[in-house]
């Protein structure tokens, strides 16, 4: 038996699992990561840990990366009517930034993040501004808006969203011009 | 025998190439678009339009588009400073300037435009009074004012921006 039968002997079933293992890769794209986004990694359905940027090979169906994105999505909260403490009708719009806080709790309990995350927002934002007097002046569009922001980050925190950059775009009131200039309601 | 030896050879390299780096592979840009090349998930360099050969496993190009984007809301409602409230439409174009600014900007970098836009409009629309409003053009620069820096920051050019509707009611909170 010369090299050459010897090679033949080692090429063929090399070759033959080489080109196996590549088609049995295919069955597995990689993951990529890029760095504005986190891969949330499960291991036979359970969490193992938070993978940052870079690109992963599974090798296995046991693993599982899920892509979250953490670059902030802009929301706009359009005339939410509310009384403030006064009980005067009143109304505010809002603009903000949603972003994702914890990969983790993001992929786990929500859906749909932002869209499930708004009524959230909704419902702080009404009852934050209902326990002040509103007023139109800068001073409290800012301070209400950074209270909007606690508010709002201590409920998302729990689902792993928090809201940035609140920016108070329209606040008005009746307390503030009386009924004879807004007209009958 | 050399042929066994190259074939087994280039066998065992495309096993590793698809193991560590993925296949090489081309991305061919158009002239509207620009793109960020991602290696191992970090930003390398932006490129151009044409060709580019990236290894498929371990590269990425984030595609941007820079043609306008266009930004139509008509029938929008705002308070004014006296109470009064306002229906307004607003019109306008921004196009991507930088492509890396852009892409962190926000998760679908096409509604940067839009929610910019609205925001001030409103900010600065719910800062007037009925006879401020009057001067339409003077708004409208205002709005721009306070758009441009903040379009700028996310890697917009602001091209257009006018108040296509406008009309003021009595009734705020209705």
């Amino acid at each position: 038996m010369n090299l050459s039968d010897i090679l033949s002997l080692i090429f063929f079933p090399v070759a033959i699992l080489a080109i196996a293992f590549v088609y049995y890769l295919r069955r597995f794209p990689r993951v990529y990561v890029p760095d504005y986004a986190r891969g949330v990694r499960f291991i036979k359905g359970a969490f193992r840990d938070v993978v940052g940027p870079g690109s992963y090979q599974n090798f296995t169906r046991r693993v599982q990366i899920e892509v979250v994105d953490m670059r902030p999505v802009p929301v706009i909260l359009d005339r939410i009517f509310y009384r403030d403490a006064l009980q005067s009708d009143s109304v505010v719009s809002i603009g903000a930034e949603m972003l994702v806080e914890d990969p983790y709790l993001a992929a786990t309990s929500l859906k749909n993040r932002v869209g499930d995350s708004l009524p959230i927002v909704r419902d702080t934002l009404r009852s934050t501004l209902s326990r002040g007097i509103a007023d139109t002046s800068t001073e409290y569009r800012v301070k209400a808006a950074d209270d909007i922001a606690g508010a709002v980050n201590t409920e998302l925190k729990r689902i792993g969203m928090k809201i940035s950059n609140v920016e108070i775009t329209e606040l008005s009131s009746r307390s503030t011009f009386g009924r004879a200039v807004i007209g009958p309601n | 025998m050399l042929i066994t030896v190259v074939c087994f050879a280039f066998i065992l390299a495309t096993v590793a190439m698809r193991v560590l780096g993925g296949r090489p592979g081309s991305v061919t840009l158009l002239e509207y678009q620009r793109a960020v090349l991602y290696r191992k998930g970090l930003p390398v360099r932006e490129v151009g339009t044409g060709r580019h050969l990236i290894f498929t496993g371990i590269e990425k190009l984030m595609v941007v588009d820079t043609r306008p984007i266009q930004v139509s809301y008509e029938d929008q409602a705002v308070a004014l400073k006296d109470g009064s409230a306002a229906l307004y439409g607003v019109s306008g174009a921004a196009r991507v300037q930088d492509a890396r600014k852009a892409i962190y900007s926000a998760g679908n970098y096409n509604h940067v435009p839009a929610f910019v836009l609205l925001c001030c409009a409103r900010l600065v629309l719910n800062g007037c009074t009925p006879a401020e409003l009057m001067a339409k053009e003077a708004v409208a620069e205002r709005i721009v004012e306070r758009a441009k820096p903040r379009l700028a920051a996310a890697g917009f050019e602001l091209l257009s921006f006018r108040l296509t509707q406008f009309a003021v009611t009595q009734r705020a909170f209705e």
